[in-house]
């Protein structure tokens, strides 16, 4: 049995979600349309890079505007080994502290790392 | 066999001389069997059969052989049959026997049509509620039997059908559902020829099947049964007959059973179904027929006249006026030949069509637009006319004023007076809200039914033809009360008045209708055909005049499971005429069909599809039947159900999301990245995901940035604390060496205990990323390995305190300062000692231990605490030099390990950057306080090593590059650097744990010594290696690394012969600070030094550089020998207090001072005696000038080594590499600023160790060590 992820579903309509509100956001400005050409363009420079995990969502999210199956699959595997990581990360903090309890405290302290790995 | 009936029918019939074949085939088997036994027979045959078909054929032979009276055109007949049924596998035991289900009733009729079915081809005329399905089901399951890889295909006309056959068929036989699919337009094309490849029962609609066999997907030689339900459809271009007509095209051997109840209502109707699908036989039953009559349940059919109303019959007068002109023009010009009166849409089609072709011929009549006009009126008119007749004034009075709306008609008849009064009559009669006879008889009709049936239980269906009528009777049914919950079911379309319903909606429909909640549908003829609208018991024909084969299907609504009765309301007039005309008509038909039609039909000579060696036998089976499980939809509901229980939220969740997503935002828990920058310092611990480069990049800016902050103001308070740890430690040494030692060990034990956990896990980090990073040797794992051991050690370093105490009392000498160091070290050897395989992991510990004591040490000075560390590793990998010549035979893994080191202290010294990355580190440590100082040290110089490590296999790999090689030269002579301090604190070490041992290096016995002297050789020759790599590059660049691999095999005997050296060189090291001290030339050598370093910055002459080693080195050997491992422990010692007591600076200075005792030693071993301070003085010159220098001053220096070509002496240079790296990171004014208050605190110092050194035993040397402290605070 394969480990318990995330509903696609769940995702997609998150992603829908942001999709909507971008667009929203975009049509409310827009009168800055020159800006957000300019960002699209370093969005694009960037993809030049090789991009890899969470930046691959944050693409997906900015510049698309659609994702089929496996990039929902795709997407939802990346986060169950984001949060999974993160979430021993911040463990390993708060064991140290002897704390039995997750804070947000924790998860900072890890987080600035935890994002430049993904 | 039962089916030889028919045959004998067909036997004179030369189109059915396959039939006749298979008959005597049929008899010689027979005959056969007789002789024989039949089964053998069967057997013999299946085998030839299955090699290549040839059963079949031997089975003709002999046929042929033994009946050759039959025709000769049979042989080829059969061949070609024979081929085409070799197709198909057959599995030979279940084609002896045919399965019949008696799950239900069995009913004769039914099992005798199906025997029938299994072997020709036949048309099913059954009348509804007969149990066709069960038929086709049998049929159908039979086939799925004895082919087990034939596909099977039932097809039904529409969607709702195809659900409900692949139910029905499921129930009735159990077809596993693995196996079967239904399959509609629905289904992308990819998707069906995938299911057309996996699943062997196909349930489709036929346009499904047509397009699919028509492209392919469907496997059509696969096919051996095709089931075509509501096979009256077959005519014309319908997708049953271009299906079959492809089939047949192929050609494939299939069977085909059609199943219908109204198989035309014609003779030629029925024929070409008949044709269309190549049908042998047809099986017609009736009502009335012996076998049928039980099942049938008695079904009233009650025809109702209904006298047209008044309002009626006027408007149709009208409308006979109006017709009468246009029908007269069209009787003038010879088109229509019948009394207007009996005209109707479909005759007066058949006549315009009649006129067309008259037309074509002969196309001189000019009026040949006129008279279209007229027939286009005429029709539109009489089909008002009958819609008047039949349902009422009120479509017709919408059909007349859409129809007055637009096109010729409009343009013809708006000017019709006639007409338009004819619609205001029809107008005036609306409004007047006369509801037509038929609607008022219907209503008297439905609630009497009511009345004498449960409106619970009783259902009633109307049908109607128009759904503009079906409008009216909801209408109508509307007003009588709420006993009659009635509701229309109608097609899909959406006409221009009405919206269709959609498919969904439908099945609500029919839905509830079953539970209940409706007891009146009111359909079009979408509900006449197929659908098991369940039990009705009254069936309302609200229009008579339709075709009798749809009238059977009405009537088949009813009467199922029990009794039914059908209303007919007729209209008295041309509706009434035409109802019983077609009721006269459908029994002529029926009595075509008699005697399976064979009289009336030409039928189609059909394969048998089972050998006829196969007698199937039937078997009664009762059939456990799972229960049905709709496909795709429910299950994908469950799903969801499933998967939405499982996302409720517990209220405790809940809470969490309101505390971290307040939906007002206020107490919105915002991340921050920036909360905790001490612990970017280090690289976090990591599940699965392991540190990217960026992540890695993002430390050592943090340490960068931290370093710098705190350097400034907590370096010399960490000095200072550490500077008063070490006074306290000398005192007490000195005086009370144990008590004190043991303190200062035991809070230096617990900080680095409380320590030790980080570093341990960072030292695991780092040997695991080196790991990764060298992945050369599988023996880079083992060395991880004891890098975690050596974390153990680590931890057990506080337990080992008064070993450590013990040892340090004895060695009391130089302990103080490395007091850390010490304990580790004591702890390793006790490790190794408890262990023999701890020993090759103790280098390793070593390393960590190294580091820990040594970051004590490094937070005072930073530069200091880079090259402490550096000097640490290196101590270890000198140890291992010199238990080379012990142990030649050393483990790999311990040189590996050892190299790994190296590694580590090149990686760390070889980059500025990560020189000054070291320093950043040092000043965080003694801002945190040295002791996690130490453990960041630790992180950092594994951070460092990672990413040099990477760097050193680049330089080696790229050697050849230049810029690469000189890059290269400086991790070397790092690398070499570390080794050398190591060795002295090895060295040291030893002398402590082992004492007397000192001497003894050689002696395995002692593990500690024994793993330093293992690890050692390997580092020497990487150091080696390194250097020489090193030295060829920058000297020729080109130069391979074979020859480098040479150089080091030669290094390595070097190395060898350094290694009982190396104890000399201990010994030399200690002789050197003794002599150094008793020389006193220290102030006046580091002067020189200064003086030489600078000429060296400026003038960056390699020569300088080269003799000084060299010098050095021949001194050195030949103060080795003299000098004992005590005097190197307290140099060491010196060495570590100096470092410690001084400031950042007194700290580079010791440093230096070690690197330069470090120099000495590995001089010495090269050669002269002379006077070890020079050398020492030289060696901090050139370390200077080294730091002052640029990498290609190093790599001069490097050259005149390596011209002089000892190991030693290239070790050295890398040392002194190492310390240009170093100073190269810092500003040569500071570092010239600070070698020269070094240079006077060292003079300072050495005076004092001079002063104390000159007995040279342990005791003195430890209280030597203690002043220089003093001196350093």
């Amino acid at each position: 049995m394969e480990e318990p992820t995330f509903e696609p579903d769940l995702i997609h309509s998150i992603m829908k979600r942001i999709w909507t509100l971008r667009t929203l956001e975009r049509e409310n400005v827009a009168t800055n349309d020159a800006a957000l050409d300019s960002e699209v363009g370093a969005g694009s420079s960037k993809k030049n890079r090789t991009t890899s995990g969470i930046y691959v969502i944050i693409i997906l999210l900015t510049n698309f505007l659609f994702a089929n199956a496996s990039a929902l699959k795709l997407t939802c595997e990346l986060l169950r080994i984001f949060v999974t990581e993160a979430v021993q990360r911040a463990v390993a903090i708060a064991e140290t502290e002897g704390d039995g309890q997750i804070e947000a405290t924790h998860l900072e302290s890890i987080l600035p790392q935890l994002l430049l790995d993904f | 066999m039962e089916s030889n009936n028919p045959y004998e029918i067909l036997d004179d019939d030369d189109g059915f001389d396959w039939e006749a074949a298979a008959r005597e085939i049929d008899a010689v088997c027979q005959m056969r069997s007789d002789a024989k036994t039949n089964e053998s027979e069967a057997e013999k045959v299946c085998q030839k059969r299955k090699g290549k078909g040839k059963g079949k054929q031997s089975t003709l032979d002999s046929f042929v052989g033994i009946a050759e009276k039959e025709s000769e055109t049979n042989p080829v007949r059969e061949n070609d049959a024979e081929e085409s049924i070799c197709d198909h596998h057959i599995d030979n035991e279940a084609a002896k026997t045919w399965i019949y289900p008696v799950n239900v009733p069995l009913r004769d009729y039914q099992f005798h049509i199906a025997q029938t079915a299994l072997f020709q081809n036949t048309l099913v005329a059954l009348p509804t509620g007969l149990g066709k399905t069960l038929i086709a089901a049998v049929v159908m399951y039979n086939y799925f039997r004895w082919f087990p890889e034939g596909k099977i295909v039932f097809a039904a006309p529409s969607r709702p059908l195809v659900m409900q056959q692949i139910e029905a068929c499921h129930n009735i036989v159990g077809i596993p559902q693995e196996w079967t699919v239904d399959m509609t337009g629905q289904l992308s094309p990819p998707k069906r020829a995938r299911l057309w490849k996996t699943k062997r029962v196909f349930f489709v609609t036929p346009q499904v099947l047509e397009k699919d066999i028509h492209s392919g997907k469907c496997l059509v030689k696969y096919l051996v049964c095709l089931v075509i339900d509501e096979a009256h459809r077959a005519m014309g271009n319908y997708s049953y007959c271009e299906a079959v007509r492809e089939l047949m095209a192929v050609p494939v051997q299939l069977r085909i059973l059609a199943l219908t109840a109204t198989p035309g209502s014609k003779q030629q109707t029925v024929q070409d179904v008949i044709d269309n699908l190549h049908i042998s036989k047809l099986e017609h039953r009736n009502e009335t027929d012996h076998d049928v009559m039980p099942y049938v349940h008695d079904r009233k059919i009650e025809l109702i006249q209904v006298a047209m109303g008044q309002d009626a019959v006027e408007i149709n007068n009208k409308f006979l006026e109006v017709i009468r002109p246009i029908a007269t023009k069209l009787t003038n010009i010879g088109a229509i030949n019948r009394d207007y009166r009996t005209l109707s849409p479909c005759v007066l089609l058949e006549m315009r069509e009649k006129f067309r072709q008259g037309q074509m011929q002969d196309p001189s009549h000019n009026n040949y637009i006129d008279v279209e006009g007229y027939f286009g009126v005429l029709i539109t008119l009489y089909y008002i006319h009958k819609l008047l007749s039949s349902h009422g004034i009120r479509p017709a009075y919408e059909m007349l004023e859409r129809k007055l709306k637009q096109g010729f008609f409009a343009k013809y008849m708006s000017k019709n007076e006639d007409i338009l009064k004819a619609r205001q009559l029809m107008h005036q009669s609306l409004s007047h809200g006369a509801s037509s006879p038929k609607l008022s008889k219907m209503l008297e009709v439905l609630l009497e039914h009511f009345k004498t049936n449960d409106p619970q239980n009783s259902r009633v269906i109307i049908f109607s033809n128009f759904r503009e009528s079906v409008r009216d009777i909801m209408v109508a049914i509307g007003g009588i009360g709420d006993q009659i919950r009635a509701t229309e079911f109608i097609g899909q379309s959406s006409g221009k008045t009405t919206k269709g319903q959609s498919q969904k909606v439908q099945q609500a429909v029919l839905k509830k209708f079953r539970s209940g909640a409706y007891n009146v549908i009111v359909a079009t003829s979408i509900g006449e055909e197929g659908l098991d609208i369940m039990e009705v018991d009254l069936v309302i024909s609200f229009d008579a005049n339709i075709s009798p084969l749809r009238m059977i299907q009405r009537m088949g609504r009813t009467g199922r499971k029990h009794d039914g009765r059908v209303v007919v309301l007729a209209c008295e007039g041309a509706e009434l005429k035409g109802y019983l005309k077609k009721k006269a008509k459908s029994k002529t038909i029926t009595k075509h069909m008699r005697n399976g039609g064979i009289n009336s039909f030409v039928f189609h000579p059909s394969p048998r599809m089972i050998p006829h060696i196969f007698k199937p036998e039937v078997q009664y089976v009762e059939l456990s039947i799972e229960k049905f499980i709709p496909r795709q939809n429910n299950v994908r509901e469950n799903h969801l159900q499933t998967s939405a229980s499982k996302d409720e939220l517990t209220l405790a969740e809940t809470d969490l999301l309101g505390k971290y997503f307040h939906s007002t935002g206020e107490n919105r828990c915002r991340l921050s990245l920036i909360a905790f920058p001490h612990s970017q310092t280090f690289p976090s611990r990591v599940h699965k995901v392991k540190h990217s480069c960026g992540t890695w990049m993002f430390i050592d800016m943090m340490q960068r940035l931290q370093g710098l902050a705190a350097c400034a103001g907590n370096n010399e308070n960490s000095t200072l604390q550490e500077g008063r740890c070490l006074e306290n430690s000398k005192p007490l040494v000195s005086t009370e060496l144990d008590e004190a030692k043991n303190d200062n060990r035991d809070t230096m034990g617990r900080n680095i205990d409380s320590e030790n956990c980080l570093k341990v896990d960072s030292c695991h980090m780092e040997i695991e990323d080196f790991v990764d990073l060298t992945l050369q040797d599988n023996t880079f794992c083992d060395t991880g390995e004891c890098q975690e051991e050596t974390a153990d050690g680590d931890e057990t370093i506080p337990e080992t305190p008064d070993a450590k105490r013990n040892l340090s009392n004895e060695g009391a000498i130089a302990t103080e300062i490395a007091n850390s160091v010490e304990k580790q070290t004591s702890s390793l050897a006790a490790d190794a000692c408890d262990n023999g395989m701890r020993d090759e992991e103790l280098s390793p510990r070593l390393t960590n231990l190294i580091i820990s004591g040594v970051v004590p040490e490094s937070p005072i000075e930073e530069r200091g605490k880079s090259r402490n560390k550096f000097v640490i590793r290196g101590c270890i990998s000198p140890v291992h030099l010199q238990e080379q010549q012990n142990a030649a035979s050393l483990s790999c893994r311990e040189t590996e390990n050892v190299i790994i080191d190296s590694d580590n202290g090149k990686n760390v010294c070889t980059s500025p950057v990560n020189d000054s990355d070291n320093g950043k580190n040092v000043c965080t440590s003694p801002v945190n306080e040295t002791q996690t100082p130490l453990l960041e040290l630790k992180n950092c110089a594994i951070r460092r090593g990672r990413v040099f490590v990477s760097q050193i296999e680049e330089r080696h790999m790229h050697i050849v590059d230049p810029s690469i090689s000189e890059e290269s030269h400086p991790s070397c002579g790092e690398m070499s650097v570390s080794i050398k301090p190591a060795r002295k604190f090895k060295r040291l070490r030893k002398i402590e744990d082992t004492e007397s041992n000192m001497n003894q290096k050689n002696n395995n016995i002692f593990d500690s010594t024994a793993n330093f002297s293992k690890p050692a050789p390997a580092t020497n020759r990487k150091r080696y290696k390194h250097g020489q790599g090193l030295r060829k590059p920058a000297n020729v660049r080109v130069r391979d690394f074979i020859e480098e691999e040479a150089e080091v095999s030669s290094d390595a005997s070097v190395s060898n012969d350094e290694d009982a050296e190396d104890d000399n060189s201990v010994d030399s090291f200690i002789d050197d600070q003794t002599n150094l001290t008793a020389v006193t030339q220290p102030g006046a050598s580091r002067m020189d030094m200064m003086a030489i370093y600078r000429r060296s910055l400026l003038s960056q002459t390699p020569i300088s550089g080269g003799p000084k080693f060299s010098t050095n080195f021949s001194p050195d050997n030949v103060t080795m020998t003299a000098n004992i491992g005590e005097s190197g422990n307290s140099s060491v010692n010196t060495a570590s207090r100096f470092q410690t007591g001084h400031t950042s600076h007194s700290a580079n200075r010791t440093s230096e001072l070690i690197s330069t005792d470090c120099m000495t030693s590995e001089a010495g071993p090269s050669t002269s005696v002379p006077t070890e301070t020079d050398i020492r003085s030289r060696k901090r010159r050139l370390t200077f000038l080294n730091s002052g220098h640029f990498p290609s001053m190093n790599l001069e220096h490097e050259f005149a080594l390596q011209s002089k070509k000892e190991s030693v002496n290239t070790d050295a240079t890398i040392a002194v590499l190492c310390d240009d790296q170093f100073l190269n990171t810092l500003d040569l004014d500071e570092l010239e600023a600070q070698a020269t208050s070094i240079l006077k605190q060292k003079s300072d110092s050495s005076n004092q160790k001079q002063d104390i050194s000159p007995p040279s035993h342990e005791l003195n040397l430890d209280i030597i060590m203690t002043p220089s402290f003093d001196l350093g605070i």
